[in-house]
């Protein structure tokens, strides 16, 4: 199977130059466009028995797409911006040590160069997004643009990974505020590294004026799906604390009503055996980073 | 002095670059692109094929499917076809194949094939396949043309069997203790990056062939018996290939390439993507073992007995001849009082296996292994004295009754014992109660491994030039290993001393190179290496002759020495053999030599083998390895901390490439063990379909590998060498296992151990691996009559 | 559809299915083999071309992407840069090459680390080689080796 371009069926690709040339492509109700992004997702289309679209919008020459910003106190990421773009920017702030992490890790060096954070949100068939999971935990919301309106509409992340847009649409970026405490994304990849992870988790948190770990939120990926956050762990610690062996037992406790599901030499048990202990060792990571951390204040 | 030193290998600046031309870096101007339509089911009977939509397509110049080639051919037994005729056998057979102008156009074409199969529930499991009453997977299979002595009944496509001594007496003892162990393995595709692919053309009524595969002149007999034609119509040649681990040791796609270029009068060239790699390499086949032995009260073997089933997939390939391992790999490494081994080859609705770096062996030694642990375990002795105990040594007989010459094993386990202190393990920190520092499960083992060559014939021509420097000609093919680039050119620069530098290896072609029986299977060195040593003989013999002339003297009165032949005890007033060369040039006629190879099995006891292809390999092969780890208990992740291995050269032609094939053929080994899974679905369609769900292990997996090589042990190959590229990765399964029982505590009884395997292992859910459907009595299993196999090997209960 | 492509600083009008892989652009159309297409997913590293300076999986990169972008494949990557050139050489010298496979995407991902970062760690450096698989040498020896170049060069700076 190579490129499978059936003789006498033609692909248009059209390259739009600015965002509103791309919304119309993709919602026009004649002629749709199916938006290009990364391309990582698509172009294995053959190697999973689909036929290329017939018309693909190529968001690559958009330029508003690939910026990257701090907005009044969060981080604004365009959706053309890709995995080694995301990294680097966020590398160095310190709150952000989990989506640096599942950027910069993710997959390999050359798809980091190509996949990007639209695509990573887009891809409703992908099984584990790192990027998505981990902006999950950050309460990231996703920019959207429809057919209904040329506004671009803010919904949060959860709500668009449990009931994806029906209808043409376009993502055009994710933002989310800047927490005040560490984060950690743990995934864990059969082999030591390169290869899809068999389960994620992703911890951000608060820290109060004390000082102190104040809230938690919780996204996990790959076990079946789509990212979720888990509500009933963030629940339990916001309430318990955020000690990591408590954290890891609670979750052990809670695990076996997740979703799970089997993939090829990958049981469902054990991405539901497993995930307790990342979500444990996601903790104490978070609580390593604060002993002696001159980067959180009291005062916000 | 050429040999014993580390040369670089010639080929290795194109290769970096990426100037080296492989096969599937040939895209031939006029070639037309050929694509296979394949059955998307495991078992069905073909009511219709017709391809008359294809054959209308634009483009499309050709379609052939089994009515255009008619053939059988097969190893042992011929039961195999080009084209699945009557009925379908495996996911993803091949049913038709299109030549057209573009691939596009001619996988288009294939779509349009229209193919009517009443699909039939296929038999993916061996079990299945052997229950009574199962369906044939064969229903002729007594009409197939048999051409080796074997037996073959219904579903076994092939049995192997190994009878010495009586094992029902020693069982029955009331002092030995009884210890059993069943063992099952997944398949391991070989996974070379260089996909298999080949650009056939048809001229004055011959084929020719550029193909990359191990065996040109297999590849030449199978495609002549597949189309019908004499042999010498074919000719076969073989670029530098790109990998090949033994997954390129059969045909594979010639025949298709060569029949659609006698169709159209065009090249035709034919390439698999990795998919179809993943579906239809004759992968390592999966297999299950049950093992038991007797042990006496000195703790000595007095009898072992031990059913194989192999996975054939749906034609026999190779694993009829692959049977016979079993007894130089499970039955190689320790004394055994009697014996009883039985090894079948299974037909069942799945992708056809075949060979890969070590075959059977790489899965025997993890079982043997481990069921030696298990014996260690139930008498309360240490593994490593036990194994030490009954390690074979000089005068012990192996399995089939074969003497053994020198001690080997047990000063390899010295050598291994001074190696651990010398690489001490660098990372981990101290071991306490079996934990590391980090709360990591540690393990250790130290364990056997045996191989052999495998011998056939090769021959060898080497032409001396008139400038003094050689050329070798034979059917060799540089598969990666080195052999065609370094120890061939040693090993003749050597033999005719002159430069390794001006000796040119040709690329395989049958119709110039002699008979090769392949690359592959540790023999390159040793077989093509003797077969031109003996060609240099030869090439000396005439060397002498041409100087005698030019020194007007007799010609016996000469001797050849580095290079210059001269009189003998007259240093300094020879001729060189740039000289000679010249000389014979001008007056003679050009000098050169030929050589063949090949050895006959050594004595072996009578009557105790059946169904053995070979007939009993005299070079055994040995290793040690020893393993430590460390496993993530929450996880099952398991990281690697040092590796070492004491292996058995013979003579190191060259150190550092046999280090290179050491370091590969161990991570390879790695990936056997850990991370590689094939999965078959209940459709008989296997689940991994590319690299992103069939796990290499990848730089962080690996580990650097400390090695030692123990020379000195007897061989006849050139110099002493034995072959070291087959061997290394036999023994890294049962390493690896037994480093996970110990650390574990658990009793391990498959591979490979994959996070998730070993978690299971840890938390207790890890299925037990009962195989209820292979007797624990040997003649219930063997389809051979066992009192006529006791009686042919003497033993009379 | 005609596209044109700048590769190793020369400009071809290829025409071509928009969704076809740069990798098969490289290998068919334009001759360039030492690019290789071991599995077609971006997990082996073998087809790796700089774009941009970036190191990418060519076979997923379509072509219509690749218009407007600087390629620069194995054939012109060696030249020009001396530690990768040295490391090419030492690939050679140190006897470290098998099949040959995975070798030119080796290099490539080296040029891209080292573009980056001048003189990586050993942890580094295996950190930059994660996307590339080798079936053959079981990488110590090929690590060993560029690492051996790098310290080398970074000894001979410490030293001036």
């Amino acid at each position: 199977m190579t490129d499978t371009t059936q003789p006498g069926v033609t692909i248009d690709v059209a390259t739009p130059y600015t965002l509103d040339d791309a919304v119309d492509l993709i919602t026009d109700e004649l002629r749709p466009h199916t938006p290009l992004a990364g391309g990582t997702w698509i172009m294995r289309a053959p190697l999973r028995g689909e036929d290329f679209a017939h018309r693909y919008a190529d968001l690559g020459a958009v330029g508003s797409l690939t910026e990257i910003d701090w907005h009044e106190g969060g981080l604004r990421i365009g959706a053309m911006v890709t995995h080694d773009g995301l990294g680097r920017i966020v590398a160095s702030v310190p709150q952000l040590r989990g989506l640096a992490t599942a950027a910069l890790t993710s997959a390999n060096p050359g798809v980091r160069n190509i996949a990007t954070i639209g695509g990573n949100i887009a891809a409703t068939q992908f099984r584990c997004p790192d990027v998505t999971t981990a902006l999950l935990s950050l309460r990231a919301n996703v920019n959207i643009r429809t057919h209904s309106s040329r506004d671009a509409k803010l919904i949060p992340l959860h709500a668009f990974l449990e009931s994806p847009s029906g209808g043409r649409h376009l993502i055009t970026g994710a933002e989310f505020p800047l927490p005040s405490g560490p984060s950690a994304h743990l995934r864990l990849p059969l082999r030591a590294a390169g290869d899809y992870p068999a389960v994620i988790c992703s911890v951000s948190t608060e820290v109060g004026r004390d000082g102190r770990m104040a809230s938690a939120t919780i996204s996990y990926g790959a076990l079946s799906g789509r990212p979720m956050r888990w509500r009933a762990l963030e629940a339990a610690v916001n309430v318990h604390g955020f000690d990591p062996e408590f954290a890891e037992r609670e979750a052990r406790v809670l695990a076996p009503a997740l979703t799970a599901s089997d993939s090829p030499g990958v049981p469902a048990d054990y991405r539901r055996g497993v995930l307790p202990s990342l979500i444990g060792r996601a903790f104490a990571d978070c609580h390593s980073q604060m002993k002696g951390a001159p980067w959180f204040t009291t005062s916000s | 002095m050429s040999v014993g030193e580390n040369r670089a290998r010639r080929d290795g600046a194109d290769k970096v670059t990426g100037r080296t031309r492989f096969t599937i870096d040939t895209y031939p101007e006029n070639a037309l692109h050929a694509a296979l339509r394949r059955a998307d089911l495991a078992a069905g009977r073909i009511l219709t094929i017709d391809t008359a939509r294809a054959e209308a397509v634009p483009g499309v110049r050709a379609v052939i499917t089994a009515r255009d080639v008619t053939g059988y051919e097969g190893l042992g037994v011929r039961d195999r076809q080009l084209f699945a005729r009557d009925m379908v056998r495996y996911f993803g057979e091949p049913l038709a194949a299109v030549a057209a102008d573009t691939i596009e156009i001619a996988e288009y074409a294939c779509s349009l094939i229209d193919v009517e199969i009443e699909e039939i529930e296929p038999v993916v499991r061996m079990s299945d396949a052997l229950k009574e009453g199962a369906r044939l997977i064969h229903p002729d299979w007594q009409q197939y043309d048999q051409t080796e002595q074997g037996k073959r009944a219904g579903n076994v496509a092939w049995e192997a069997t190994v009878v010495r001594g009586d094992t029902a007496s020693q069982f029955a003892r009331e002092d030995v203790t009884v210890v059993e162990g069943t063992y099952t393995v997944g398949r391991q595709n070989q996974a070379y990056f260089e996909p298999r692919v080949s650009i056939a053309t048809y001229e004055d009524g011959r084929y020719t062939i550029t193909t990359s595969t191990q065996v040109p002149w297999a590849v030449r007999s199978t495609v002549a018996e597949l189309l019908e034609v004499p042999e010498s119509s074919v000719r076969v040649i073989v670029p530098p290939v790109g990998g090949a681990f033994g997954g390129k040791f059969e045909a594979a796609l010639e025949t298709f390439a060569a029949a659609l270029a006698e169709r159209t009068r065009r090249p035709v060239r034919i390439a698999n993507s990795r998919q179809d790699e993943m579906l239809t390499a004759p992968a390592r086949d999966n297999a299950e073992i049950r093992i038991r032995s007797a042990i006496d009260p000195g703790h000595r073997i007095v009898a072992r007995e031990a059913t194989v089933l192999m996975d054939a997939g749906a034609y026999s390939g190779e694993q009829g001849f692959l049977t016979a391992m079993t007894a130089y790999t499970l039955g190689g490494v320790y004394e055994l009082g009697s014996v009883r081994l039985v090894s079948q080859a299974v037909y069942t609705n799945t992708p056809p296996t075949g060979a890969f770096r070590s075959c059977n062996g790489a899965y025997n030694m993890f079982a043997l292994e481990m069921h030696t642990r298990d014996i260690s375990d139930r008498l309360g002795v240490d593994v490593d004295e036990f194994r030490r105990r009954n390690a074979i040594r000089d005068g012990s007989i192996n399995a089939i009754g074969q003497p053994m010459d020198g001690d080997i094993l047990i000063p390899m386990l010295d050598r291994m014992t001074a190696l651990r202190h010398q690489t001490p393990r660098p990372r981990g920190g101290d071991v306490i109660d079996g934990v590391l520092p980090d709360g990591r499960l540690y393990g250790r083992a130290t364990v056997f491994g045996a191989w052999f060559v495998l011998v056939g014939p090769s021959a060898c021509t080497v032409n001396l030039n008139p400038d003094g420097s050689a050329t070798v000609v034979t059917s060799g093919v540089e598969i990666g290993s080195g052999s065609m680039v370094q120890s061939i050119p040693q090993i003749v620069a050597q033999s005719l001393g002159i430069d390794p530098d001006h000796v040119t290896v040709r690329a395989a072609d049958t119709d110039s190179g002699g008979y090769d029986a392949g690359v592959g299977g540790g023999r390159t060195t040793v077989s093509l290496g003797g077969a031109s040593t003996a060609a240099c003989e030869e090439v000396r013999k005439k060397a002498i002759v041409v100087a005698a002339d030019l020194l007007e003297a007799a010609p016996e009165d000469l001797t050849y020495a580095d290079g210059t032949v001269e009189v003998t005890g007259v240093p300094g007033m020879g001729v060189s053999v740039t000289e000679i060369a010249r000389h014979a040039q001008k007056r003679f006629g050009p000098i050169s030599g030929s050589g063949a190879f090949n050895r006959e099995g050594v004595q072996r006891l009578p009557g105790c083998i059946a169904g053995h292809m070979v007939d009993g390999i005299e070079m055994p092969i040995y290793a040690v390895h020893d393993c430590e780890i460390a496993i993530d208990g929450d996880t099952g992740h398991i990281e690697v901390l040092a590796y070492r291995t004491v292996q058995d050269v013979g003579r190191a032609i060259n150190p550092r490439a046999i280090g290179g094939q050491i370091q590969g053929g161990i991570v390879q080994g790695l990936g056997y063990a850990i991370h590689e899974e094939i999965t078959i679905d209940g459709r008989g369609r296997i689940e991994q379909t590319g690299f992103e769900g069939y796990r290499l292990p990848g730089v962080k997996d690996s580990v650097a590998v400390s090695i030692d090589l123990f020379e000195g042990a007897p061989s006849y190959g050139p110099f002493g060498a034995k072959g070291a590229g087959e061997i290394p990765i036999v023994a890294v399964a049962a390493a690896i296992a037994s480093a996970v029982a110990e650390a574990t505590g658990k009793t391990v009884q498959q591979i490979p151990l994959t996070p998730p395997r070993v978690w299971r292992l840890i938390n207790d859910c890890e299925p037990e691996v009962t195989l209820d459907w292979i007797s624990k009595s040997w003649r219930d299993n063997v389809i051979g009559d066992a009192d006529t196999l006791e009686r042919d090997a003497g033993v009379f209960p | 559809m005609v596209y044109h492509l700048v590769v190793n600083g020369e400009g071809h009008d290829i025409s071509a299915s928009p969704m076809c892989s740069l990798s098969r652009v490289l290998r068919e159309r334009l001759h360039l083999t030492g690019t290789k297409l071991a599995c077609g997913e971006g997990f082996c590293g073998s087809c790796s071309v700089l774009v941009d300076g970036n190191i990418v999986p060519s076979c997923l990169v379509s072509i219509a992407r690749a218009q407007g972008h600087e390629i620069d494949t194995i054939e012109a990557l060696t030249a020009g840069h001396p530690t990768v050139s040295a490391i090419a050489a030492a690939f050679v010298e140190d006897d470290v090459v098998q099949c040959g496979m995975c070798f030119p995407g080796m290099l490539v991902a080296i040029r891209a680390l080292l573009s980056r970062n001048p003189k990586p760690t050993r942890s580094e450096l295996v950190d930059g080689l994660t996307g590339n698989l080798c079936r053959c040498t079981g990488y110590a020896r090929l690590v060993d080796s560029a690492i051996g170049v790098i310290d080398n060069i970074a000894s001979v700076e410490t030293a001036k």
